[in-house]
């Protein structure tokens, strides 16, 4: 099946309405790194283009929605990007970032944004941090109370 | 004001980092004299992150909240959470918008008791604004915020930041960029003259108070209105914010 | 077969492949042949060909057939043609009825299967329903040679003009105080550059002083009533408070009227008085008092303007008041206004001062605008040196306006060559999506401009924000493949083109068609252009789509051109598809009446009677008689329900099977 067929089954998100405009990549904030253009990437996926739709970058959509709002042919493109992960995810797995957000997820049900973001990137945030960091780190003593059906299914999708 | 109950979602971040928001979240409820209860069992919302590994599984989790909170509103202050849950199809509401539409702004207003005329930053983010199935106001050009700070004395600075992202989403994955997008918003309410910021998010505050560099105070939208609806300054939590928050912002 | 019997003859059509590329026709055919009362049926290529109609009319000429069915398009489009086939073979036309197989059926069915026995259903529902068929008496009525002009933009004056050359009296009825609509607001005009006062304002005069056209200003339709050759229209004229006969715009009320307001008519750059005169060759070249800022009306305070007025022209208690007129025929050319690009937040129109619309440049540069033709930039009054165009800002939208507005990409390059001849020293840029310059002259425009300087960048910005006194515009130029932030001192919107109020109004009061975006419906879009679903009314210019001003007069002349085939010819075809009272059956409760839109059933010797001129034919009176004495002949209830019968029953055998 088409990448594009793929992508509208899983999010409805119809990108053969795309006509170029690049109204979504003007308004993006995360435009340029690493070579990610919203635009380009609708195109990708319209030629089908596998090997350069999964580069990665679509992985650098900050959700922001500006695009969405903006599209003139109404296209959201979050959406398009969590298709092409969920996609991804089935074919290839999760990512690092992923991975550590998941498992963090699956052992304590809540998530720590500072202590995910010590295990993804581990010291460089300490370091950053200076002091605080200590308080940081005492933090993640805390813990919630953790529903085991939940559990389960963070478990499930771990494993893949 | 009374009526339905509201069972309040804290978002998890609420649970560690940004604790204040929580507290002061409570505190406004209960001295709008809203019924209220805790979520305290019911698991992260997973945030984007688990809507790009399995969308399925996201929808889960939200139907799990939604259980939990029963019959009541499910009210919660954290835009990431929000939105994950939004789509999730749970039927929840911000707890801006509840304050300014459900509440509302006059209503708050006649209960300052003191007021807390600072000029303000009133900071969006994205995820109460769009996409637009889940706006809590206008996508590009809200004012709920405004009205809030408003009607506890504050005065509402316009800049160019702010219903942009605060870098939070990729903070795993292009740590530098996304705290010079923290940064920036702060820049942007510092150039247009603004003593400090108000979010409305776990993360944003996350983001813009250990990130943005200390260029200005970053408060939870809660945390002045609390002050004005009369709870006393030390029980606010802002000796647990990462950048300090000049206890003077609140001696006027 | 009984020879006493109806006998029908059933022609299927293959409209080219427009129906036999779904429907197998031949089947249609063979299947409804087996109807007990079908004595032929046919199919054939093109039923309103030549050949087409010469089937049908031998078959009937032989005496083979007494009733005719038509399978094809909609009924819309040929029922008149088919009609006239039949009675031209000695049938009354009554006898035909035509099926929609196309629109119905072919165009929107996707399974061929399907479409076929739904086609099969269709057909014969329609056998059924003209077997229960009434002759339909045809008549003529005499026809009021005076017609009506909606709306007095350039499309609506170009219509009375033409009308009037040929001798036939125009009311022309304008909503504000003068004629001229939005062409009187451009400065030039592309893609020749003429000024546009200079060449709409003879047009304007000579309306004015034409003796066969009547204007009627600060005016609006607000019930129309009958029919083709004889409607009934009534007008409400609003107060102008200033007797245009009297006043000789000298502006001493203006001068002294304390009221200040946003003058509508510069786009909201500049201010007016309360008493004011639109621009200075407004047509009647008279002042006007605005009822919702003068302070005399709304509080009964003030009244300096009327005591210094030196021919005493004005009387501030001055009420509306409604007249009717009669005419033949209507032509409405209401127009268009600029999109609302308040709607545009992220390019920030209405919080920053210097993003203005198209419409805000033309009233800068023009002479009769707020700063006098000097383009001054609305925040601090500098003169602009870098300007940004931002192409379809409200149009080819979902969130706007879905369609093209079609003039804008012209406009642009008209404006920027303005500011390139007239401001040297200016940087000129247009961001654009895709440049539309399709007629003639228009491409040679767009070449002169970039030949200009101008700046062509491909990309539509997400968004417009200041920087100090500058405005930054931040666009993704696909060309050079990254963002740029333009700096500018004034960002122009090309807001595109919306159906005006008066359109949206006008066509709940006379009952035609709109689309989805309320631009009013033409009946055909290639064949008939000007007419509408109410005939003896036709549209023109902006109201029926956005369009330029060469289109605007085309369709304008196209539209006079129509009405007054009607008026010339003096007298019109009364069709008897129309609703008929049963005198038996009536108990003169008059209920149809007051449901009948167009005020056709009137009260005679105690009982309901149908005016035929007026009747439209639209049935609503059927469904509320409470004895069924009044039905709207060929969708009477024994037609309708031997059709639901015949569409019911008819289940059609499978494919292959035997016939
Ligand atoms: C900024 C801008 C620049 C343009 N520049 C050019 C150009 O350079 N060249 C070009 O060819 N085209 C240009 N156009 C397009 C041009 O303005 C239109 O093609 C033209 O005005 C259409 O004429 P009209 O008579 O159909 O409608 P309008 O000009 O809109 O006139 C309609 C008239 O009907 C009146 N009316 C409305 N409703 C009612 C009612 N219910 N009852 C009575 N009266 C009513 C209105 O008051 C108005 O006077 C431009 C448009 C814009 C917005
Ligand atoms: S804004 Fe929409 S239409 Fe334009 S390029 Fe992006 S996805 Fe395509
Ligand atoms: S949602 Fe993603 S793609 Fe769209 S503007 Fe924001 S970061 Fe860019
Ligand atoms: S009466 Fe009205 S229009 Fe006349 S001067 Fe006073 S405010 Fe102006
Ligand atoms: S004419 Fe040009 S600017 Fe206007 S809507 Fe069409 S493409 Fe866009």
């Amino acid at each position: 099946m088409s990448l594009a067929k793929r992508v509208l089954e899983i999010s409805g998100q119809d990108v053969t309405k795309c006509f170029q405009c690049a109204e979504c990549t003007s308004s993006c904030p995360s435009a340029g790194l690493d070579g990610f253009y919203p635009h380009r990437l609708i195109r990708a996926i319209l030629l089908d283009l596998r090997d350069e739709v999964f580069r990665g970058d679509y992985k650098l959509c900050m959700h922001c929605h500006l695009c969405s709002v903006r599209c003139p042919v109404g296209l959201n493109f979050p959406e398009v990007a969590i298709a092409l992960s969920n996609v991804e995810t089935k074919e290839r797995g999760p990512d690092n970032v992923e991975r550590a957000f998941i498992s963090e997820l699956s052992k304590r049900a809540f998530v720590n944004p500072a202590r995910v973001a010590l295990s993804a990137l581990g010291v460089r945030v300490l370091a950053l941090a200076g002091l605080r960091g200590l308080k940081l780190a005492g933090m993640l003593a805390e813990s919630g109370s953790v529903r085991e059906e939940y559990r389960r299914e963070v478990a499930r999708v771990v494993r893949g | 004001m009374s009526g339905d109950e509201v069972a309040y979602y804290p978002g998890c971040s609420a649970l560690t980092t940004e604790r204040p928001y929580l507290r002061t979240a409570e505190v406004v409820l209960e001295r709008l004299g809203v019924p209220h209860r805790l979520i305290d069992d019911a698991p992260c919302c997973g945030t984007v992150e688990l809507e790009m590994v399995d969308r399925q599984a996201s929808r889960r989790v939200a139907e799990i909240v939604a259980e939990v909170a029963g019959g009541a509103t499910l009210v919660t202050g954290c835009s990431g959470c929000y939105g994950t849950l939004r789509r999730g199809g749970a039927e929840v509401t911000h707890l801006i918008e509840f304050l300014g539409r459900r509440v509302g702004a006059e209503e708050i207003a006649r209960r300052v008791v003191r007021s807390w005329p600072v000029k303000v930053a009133p900071y969006y983010g994205c995820q109460a604004l769009r996409p637009r199935e889940q706006a809590i106001d206008d996508p590009e050009d809200p004012q709920i915020l405004e009205e809030l700070m408003s009607a506890v004395g504050a005065e509402p600075v316009d800049f160019r930041m702010r219903v942009k992202c605060c870098g939070g989403p990729i903070l795993l994955r292009r740590p530098e960029y996304a705290k010079q997008m923290a940064r920036s918003v702060l820049e942007s309410a510092r150039d247009a003259g603004a003593e400090c910021v108000v979010t409305i998010c776990n993360l944003c505050h996350f983001m813009l108070d250990f990130y943005g560099g200390g260029i200005l105070p970053v408060l939870h939208a809660t945390q002045p209105i609390a002050y004005a609806l009369g709870e006393p300054i030390d029980d606010l939590g802002l000796e647990e914010h990462f950048t300090p928050v000049p206890r003077g912002l609140f001696r006027p | 077969m009984e020879s006493s019997e109806p006998r029908v003859g059933v022609y299927v059509c293959h409209c080219g492949k427009n129906i036999a590329g779904k429907v197998d026709v031949r089947r249609v055919a063979k299947e409804a042949g087996r109807h007990p009362r079908v004595a032929v049926s046919r199919d054939y290529f093109f039923m309103c060909s030549r050949a087409g109609q010469e089937l049908i009319k031998r078959d009937v000429e032989a005496g083979k057939v007494d009733r005719v069915v038509v399978a094809a398009c909609s009924p819309k489009l040929h029922e008149p043609l088919f009609r006239r086939v039949v009675a031209e073979a000695g049938l009354n036309p009554g006898y035909m009825e035509q099926v929609n197989i196309r629109e119905l059926v072919s165009w929107s069915t996707e399974d061929p299967e399907e479409a076929t026995r739904k086609a099969i259903r269709y057909v014969l529902g329609g056998v059924e329903k003209v077997l229960a068929a009434e002759p339909i008496e045809v008549g003529e009525a005499e026809v009021v040679r005076e017609a009506l002009v909606i709306g007095g933009g350039v499309a609506g004056l170009a219509a009375a003009l033409d009308l009037a050359e040929k001798g036939i009296r125009v009311h022309l009825v304008e909503r504000s105080p003068t004629v001229g609509g939005l062409m009187a607001l451009l400065d030039r005009v592309f893609p020749t550059g003429d000024c546009s006062l200079c060449i709409l304002t003879p047009m304007m005069a000579e309306a004015e002083a034409h003796p066969l056209i009547d204007i009627h200003t600060t005016s609006e339709v607000v019930e129309v009533s009958g029919s083709i050759g004889d409607f009934r229209v009534r007008v409400r004229k609003s107060p102008r408070y200033v007797d245009p006969e009297k006043c000789v715009a000298c502006g001493v009320c203006a001068s002294k009227c304390p009221v200040e307001v946003p003058n509508e008519w510069d786009a909201f750059l500049g201010k007016r008085k309360a008493a004011y005169i639109p621009y200075p060759q407004a047509t009647p070249r008279a002042y006007v008092i605005d009822p919702n800022a003068c302070l005399f009306i709304r509080e009964g305070s003030c009244g300096a303007c009327a005591e210094a007025c030196p021919t005493k022209a004005i009387d501030l208690r001055e009420e509306p008041r409604e007249f009717e007129l009669r005419v033949g025929a209507i032509v409405v050319a209401t127009g268009v206004r600029e999109y609302d690009a308040s709607n545009l937040k992220n390019y920030g129109f209405g919080r920053i001062p210097d993003v203005i619309t198209q419409l805000g440049f033309e009233r800068l540069i023009n002479v009769t605008g707020p700063t006098g033709g000097h383009l001054r930039r609305p925040s601090d009054g500098k003169v602009p040196k870098r300007v940004v165009f931002i192409q379809c800002a409200g149009s080819r939208d979902v969130n706007h306006n879905p369609y093209c507005s079609g003039v804008c990409c012209m406009v642009s390059l008209k404006q920027a060559e303005i500011l390139r001849s007239e401001y040297p020293d200016s940087k000129v840029y247009i961001c654009y999506i895709d440049m539309r310059t399709a007629k003639k002259g228009f491409e040679e425009m767009y070449e002169r401009v970039r030949r200009e300087g101008v700046v062509f960048v491909q990309g539509k910005p997400g968004e417009v924000w200041r920087d100090g006194d500058e405005l930054v515009v931040e666009v993704f130029d696909k060309t050079l493949g990254r963002k740029l932030e333009l700096r500018a001192d004034l960002v122009v919107l090309a807001a595109g083109l919306s159906p005006s109020e008066g359109t949206l109004k006008v066509r709940e009061v006379l009952n035609v068609g709109a689309d989805l975006h309320g631009f009013l419906q033409e009946l055909h879009p290639k064949l008939k252009p000007v007419e509408t679903s109410r005939p003896g009314i036709f549209i023109c210019g902006g109201a029926q789509g956005p369009k330029d001003i060469p289109d605007s007069v085309a369709q304008a002349k196209a539209a006079a051109s129509a009405a007054a085939t009607v008026l010339v010819r003096g007298r019109v075809e009364v069709t008897g598809e129309r609703a008929y009272v049963d005198p038996e059956l009536c108990v003169g409760c008059m209920a149809c009446a007051d449901e009948c839109p167009f005020g056709a059933i009137v009260e005679r010797e105690g009982r309901a009677e149908v005016v035929p001129a007026a009747c439209a034919g639209c049935g609503i009176c059927q469904p509320v008689c409470p004895t069924g004495a009044i039905t709207r002949r060929v969708y009477g209830v024994e037609q309708v329900m031997r059709q639901v019968a015949g569409l019911l029953e008819a289940a059609p055998a499978s494919p292959g099977g035997e016939v």
